[in-house]
C-alpha cells in the first residue's frame, strides 16, 4: 500500500518534470554579445559555479541549506530542516527534538554532542550543554540566511561541544528583514504563527534588524496503548500537547561592530506521561527560556589579517513542572555564562600558510539545579555550581602544492575540574584536477561531563556520581567529491569512529538509583553517497544515502535509535513561471532498535510545499503538506518513558503568507 | 526476513530518482550546460570593448583583436561568433593555444579551468606583455591574473586587477572598473 502511494508520488513528480511547460519552453536563442555588461550582470547563472565552493574547500563533509531551501521546502523548525539533510535522523519525544548523526542518537540523551552556533555565537547552554532545535529553538527559521552542517568532530576549532558535528547558522542581512515584513501561518491542530520583522540600512552605515515571532499550537489528542488500563481508561491524552513559544531577535551593526541579541520562551505540555508523571494531566509541562547578548568586533587589517573579538552573556532557564498523583514536583535549572573570545587569522609565506589562533574564556556564573516538591514542601536538590573554562586553539591551512592542502588544528580546553584536554585534527585535501577533490581526515574530541551529568541527584530516582572522566571520540574519514557535466556534483565518503568512556545513565545496583558513569564504548563504520544537480529555471535536487553500522560494545548490538539506512531526496521543480515552485522531500529511515530490544517500523516520509513567490508585489504564499503518506511511525525514546517509542504526527498542513514592504 | 527486504526499497528509489532526473533533463542539459559559458563569452567581448591596448600591440599584419583560449575550450563554438563582430572598429579572431609560440599574438587570453594546476607557469611565460588575462579559476587575480570571473548572488561578476593592467600599458575604461565587484 505504502509502496503504491510512493510510486504514484514518484510518477507524479516524473510527469511534472517531463511535461512542465515552463521547463520545456525553448530558450529564445539570443546573441548575448549584443547586450551591455550591465544587462549581462542581471542574468542568473546556473551550473557548476553555483555549487558553494566552501563545501569543497572545507576540511570536512559539509552540507549547506539556504534561505531559498527553507522557503521552497517549507521547513518549520531547525529540526525540520535537519531531517532533510543527508545522514541525519531527528527524533521527537513530544517535548524536545534530538538530532542523530552517523548512527549516534542515544535515547534519553540531549543534543549535547553537537555544537550549534548563530552568527558565531554558541547556543548550547552550560547545564545540559544542550542545543534546542525544535519549536524551542531561539531563532525563527525564516530569519536564517544559511545553515552549514559540518560532519565529524570540530573540537579542534570549536571546543568540546563539537563532538560529532557543528551546525553553523548565519542570519539574514538586514535588507532582507523587510520594512517591515509580516508573516502569518495557520496549520493543522490549530497551529498559528505570526512574525513581524523590520530591517534597515541607514545612510550613516548603521544597520538594524529586529524581529519577533509568536507561535501557538493546541496540539492533538493522542492515544497511548501503554496507558490504556483501568487507572486511565481509553489511554487518550487530551489537551496536553500544547506548544507555545515566542522569540525575539535584534541586531545592530556599525562598521566592524555588531551587537546581537536573541530571546526565546517556550511552554510545552507533556502528553506522554514521561518520568512516571500523571497521564493526561496538563499540569505536567516544561518552560525553556534563554537569551543572549553578543558584541562582536570583526576587522581586516594590514596584510589580510583578520581579527575577531567577542564579548557575550548567556542565560538559560528551565522550569519543569511535573504532576505526581496530583502533587507538583518542580525541577528547575538556571545557567548563566559570561565569556570573551579573540581570534586572529593571517596568511604567511606568500599566502602558502594561513594561520588562525584564538583564545576563549568562559565564566559560568551559575550552573544551578534545583528539585523540590510543593505541598507538602520538600527540597530534594539544591545544587549551585560555578566554573571557569579556558580554551586555546590554533589551525594552519597550508597550501603545500597546487594540488595538496593540509589543514591541521589543535585545541586545548582547560578547566579546574578536568585539567587540560587536547583535541587535535588533521586533514589532507587533495585536488588532482579542478573538478575532483579527495579529503582525508583524522580527529579526536574529548567531551567533559556537563553540570547535569555531574551534579544532578534527587535522591528518589537518581544519584550523583563520585567521579566522571571526559568521553573520547576518535574519527577517521575519507571523502571523494567529483563534479561532472558542469551541473552535477557527486560525493562518496567512508567514516569510522570509536567513542570510549561514554557517559551514560546506568542503574546503580547498590541503591537502585540511576547514575551517570563512564561505561560504554560505541564504534561505527559507514559510508555516504550523494548526487546533486542544478538545472536552469531553478530546477535542482539532491539524493543522499547513508549506511551506518554502529555497535554498542557492551551488548555487541546496534545502539537504540540508530537506523542502519538513511535516505534523503530533495527536489525543487519550478512550475508555470519563475514565481511558482514545488519542493519535495522524501525521507527514509530503516527500523530503529528501541530500549526493549524490539524495533520500530521503517519510516517513509513525503513532504511537499507549493510556493508562489511574489505573486503580487511583496506577497508570497505557500501551502505545505507534511507526511503526505500519513504514515504512522514512532521514534524510539529513553527509559524515562513507559512507551518504547512515541508516535509522530500523521499528515499535517500549513498555509503561510508573507507580506514584505 | 520480510522486514529486512523492505529496507532495500530505498535502494529502488535511489536507483530511480537519478534516472528520472537525468532522463528528463538530459535534453535540456545539452542546451544550457553552456549557458554559463555563453554568458562568459559575452562578457569577454564586452571587456574588449572597454579596453585600450597599446598601439604597438597591433601591426600591419596583426590588425585584429585576438582572443586566445589556453587549455580545454569551454565555450564550444560560442566565442567564434565574435569573428563576425567589430571591436572598436577592428575585426576579431579566436585562437586556441596549443603551443606557447602563439602567446605574443594574444590581446585577451582566457585561461580555462583545465589549466587549474599549471596556470601560474603560463602567467610567468607571458610576463608583462600587453595581454589581458581572464579566467574563472578561483584565486586567479591573486595569482597574478588580470580579470577573474566570480559569481555573486547567482549573477556573473568579475574582479579586476587594474594596477597589473596599467603595468602592461593597458587602459581599462572607467565604466568597466565601475562594474567590477572589486578593483585591485
Amino acid at each position: 500500500m505504502m509502496l503504491e502511494i510512493f510510486r504514484y508520488c514518484c510518477g507524479f513528480l516524473f510527469l511534472l518534470l517531463v511535461f512542465n511547460p515552463f521547463l520545456l519552453k525553448a530558450d529564445t536563442p539570443l546573441d548575448l554579445t549584443d547586450l551591455s555588461l550591465e544587462d549581462l550582470m542581471k542574468i542568473p547563472v546556473y551550473g557548476a559555479s553555483k555549487f558553494d565552493q566552501k563545501i569543497t574547500d572545507a576540511p570536512a563533509s559539509v552540507t549547506i541549506v539556504t534561505a531559498d531551501d527553507i522557503q521552497k521546502f517549507g521547513y518549520r523548525t531547525l529540526a525540520d530542516l535537519l531531517r532533510s539533510v543527508r545522514g541525519i535522523n531527528v527524533s521527537y519525544d513530544r517535548n524536545y527534538s534530538y538530532a542523530g548523526l552517523r548512527g549516534f542518537s542515544s535515547t534519553g540523551d540531549y543534543n549535547s554532542r553537537f555544537l550549534v552556533q548563530i552568527d558565531g555565537h554558541r547556543i548550547n547552554e552550560n547545564i545540559y550543554n544542550q542545543a534546542l532545535i525544535g519549536t524551542e529553538f531561539i531563532l525563527d527559521i525564516d530569519l536564517i540566511d544559511k545553515v552549514e552542517i559540518i560532519r565529524g568532530s570540530g573540537a579542534s576549532l570549536y571546543g568540546s561541544n563539537a563532538f560529532f558535528g557543528v551546525i553553523n547558522i548565519v542570519t539574514k542581512n538586514s535588507s532582507k528583514f523587510g520594512q517591515p515584513q509580516i508573516a502569518g501561518a495557520y496549520g493543522s491542530y490549530d497551529s498559528f504563527k505570526g512574525r513581524l520583522s523590520y530591517g534597515r540600512q541607514f545612510e550613516s552605515g548603521l544597520e538594524l534588524a529586529l524581529s519577533g515571532t509568536d507561535y501557538y499550537s493546541k496540539g492533538q489528542n493522542l492515544y497511548y496503548s501503554e496507558f490504556d488500563n483501568s487507572t486511565t481508561p481509553g489511554g487518550i491524552s487530551s489537551n496536553s500537547d500544547g506548544d507555545k513559544s515566542g522569540t525575539l531577535f535584534g541586531r545592530m551593526k556599525y562598521g566592524p561592530l555588531t551587537l546581537e541579541s536573541a530571546w526565546v520562551s517556550r511552554d510545552k505540555t507533556l502528553p506522554t506521561g514521561a518520568y512516571g508523571t500523571d497521564f493526561n494531566n496538563p499540569n505536567t509541562f516544561t518552560v525553556d527560556k534563554s537569551w543572549y547578548l553578543d558584541l562582536k568586533y570583526h576587522q581586516t587589517v594590514y596584510k589580510n589579517t583578520e581579527i575577531t573579538a567577542r564579548l557575550f552573556f548567556d542565560e538559560y532557564q528551565y522550569d519543569g513542572h511535573y504532576s505526581y498523583a496530583g502533587r507538583i514536583n518542580k525541577d528547575t535549572a538556571l545557567g548563566q555564562a559570561l565569556g570573551s573570545e579573540l581570534i586572529v587569522s593571517r596568511p604567511f609565506f606568500d599566502g602558502e600558510h594561513r594561520l588562525t589562533a584564538g583564545a576563549e574564556f568562559v565564566d559560568n556564573l551559575a550552573q544551578n539545579q534545583k528539585n523540590e516538591d510543593l505541598d507538602p514542601y520538600a527540597l530534594n536538590l539544591d545544587s549551585t555550581e560555578t566554573s571557569q573554562k579556558w580554551a586555546f586553539f590554533t589551525q594552519d591551512e597550508y597550501q603545500a602544492t597546487t594540488w595538496l592542502r593540509i589543514n591541521a588544528g589543535l585545541c586545548l580546553d582547560h578547566s579546574a575540574n578536568f585539567g587540560s584536554l587536547v583535541n587535535p585534527r588533521l586533514a589532507f585535501i587533495i585536488q588532482p584536477e579542478e573538478k575532483t577533490t579527495v579529503k582525508l581526515i583524522y580527529g579526536t574530541a574529548l567531551r567533559p561531563p556537563n553540570a547535569y551529568e555531574l551534579y544532578y541527584e534527587d535522591g528518589v530516582t537518581s544519584k550523583r556520581p563520585l567521579h566522571l572522566d571526559p568521553e573520547k571520540n576518535t574519527t577517521y574519514e575519507a571523502i571523494l567529491e567529483q563534479r561532472f557535466f558542469s551541473n552535477y556534483r557527486a560525493s562518496a565518503g567512508v567514516f569510522s569512529y570509536d567513542i570510549v568512556d561514554m557517559i551514560r545513565q546506568v542503574n546503580d545496583p547498590e541503591t537502585n538509583l540511576s547514575i551517570f558513569q563512564n561505561s560504554g564504548e560505541i564504534t561505527a563504520e559507514g559510508f555516504e553517497l550523494e548526487l546533486e544537480g542544478v538545472w536552469p529555471a531553478g530546477l535542482r535536487g539532491n539524493i543522499g544515502y547513508t549506511f551506518q553500522d554502529a555497535t554498542d560494545k557492551s551488548t555487541g548490538e546496534a545502539p537504540a535509535n540508530s537506523p542502519q539506512h538513511i535516505g534523503k531526496v530533495n527536489l525543487i521543480v519550478p512550475l508555470f513561471s519563475d514565481a511558482w515552485s514545488l519542493g519535495t522531500n522524501l525521507q527514509y529511515l530503516s527500523p530503529r532498535k528501541t530500549n526493549d530490544s524490539s524495533s520500530t517500523d521503517e519510516v517513509w516520509l513525503i513532504n511537499m510545499t507549493l510556493l508562489a513567490k511574489n505573486i503580487q508585489p511583496g506577497l508570497t504564499l505557500s501551502l505545505s503538506g507534511y507526511n503526505l503518506l500519513n504514515q504512522k511511525y514512532k521514534d524510539p525514546v529513553g527509559l524515562e518513558f513507559r512507551q518504547t517509542g512515541i508516535e509522530q504526527d500523521g499528515i499535517t498542513f500549513l498555509l503561510k503568507m508573507v507580506l514584505s514592504y | 526476513m520480510l522486514k529486512h527486504k523492505q529496507h532495500f526499497r530505498f535502494l529502488w528509489v535511489l536507483l530511480l530518482c537519478p534516472l528520472f532526473l537525468i532522463s528528463s533533463c538530459g535534453l535540456l542539459r545539452a542546451q544550457e550546460a553552456n549557458q554559463e559559458y555563453q554568458l562568459k563569452a559575452a562578457f569577454l567581448v564586452n571587456f574588449s570593448r572597454f579596453i585600450t591596448w597599446p598601439a604597438q600591440s597591433f601591426s600591419p599584419d596583426q590588425e585584429k583583436v585576438t582572443f586566445c583560449i589556453a587549455g580545454k575550450n569551454p565555450f564550444g563554438t560560442t566565442l567564434d561568433a565574435v569573428e563576425s563582430k567589430k571591436i572598436n572598429d577592428r575585426s576579431a579572431q579566436v585562437v586556441s593555444i596549443d603551443s606557447f609560440q602563439k602567446l605574443p599574438q594574444c590581446h585577451l587570453l582566457f585561461v580555462s579551468k583545465s589549466e587549474y594546476n599549471d596556470f601560474s607557469f603560463l602567467l610567468s611565460r607571458i610576463g608583462k606583455k600587453p595581454v589581458v588575462m581572464v579566467s574563472d579559476i578561483p584565486g586567479f587575480v591573486d595569482a597574478g591574473g588580470s580579470i577573474e570571473f566570480v559569481i555573486k548572488e547567482e549573477r556573473l561578476s568579475f574582479i579586476i586587477n587594474n594596477s597589473d593592467l596599467k603595468q602592461r600599458g593597458i587602459q581599462a575604461g572607467s565604466s568597466l572598473l565601475g562594474l567590477a565587484v572589486s578593483v585591485r
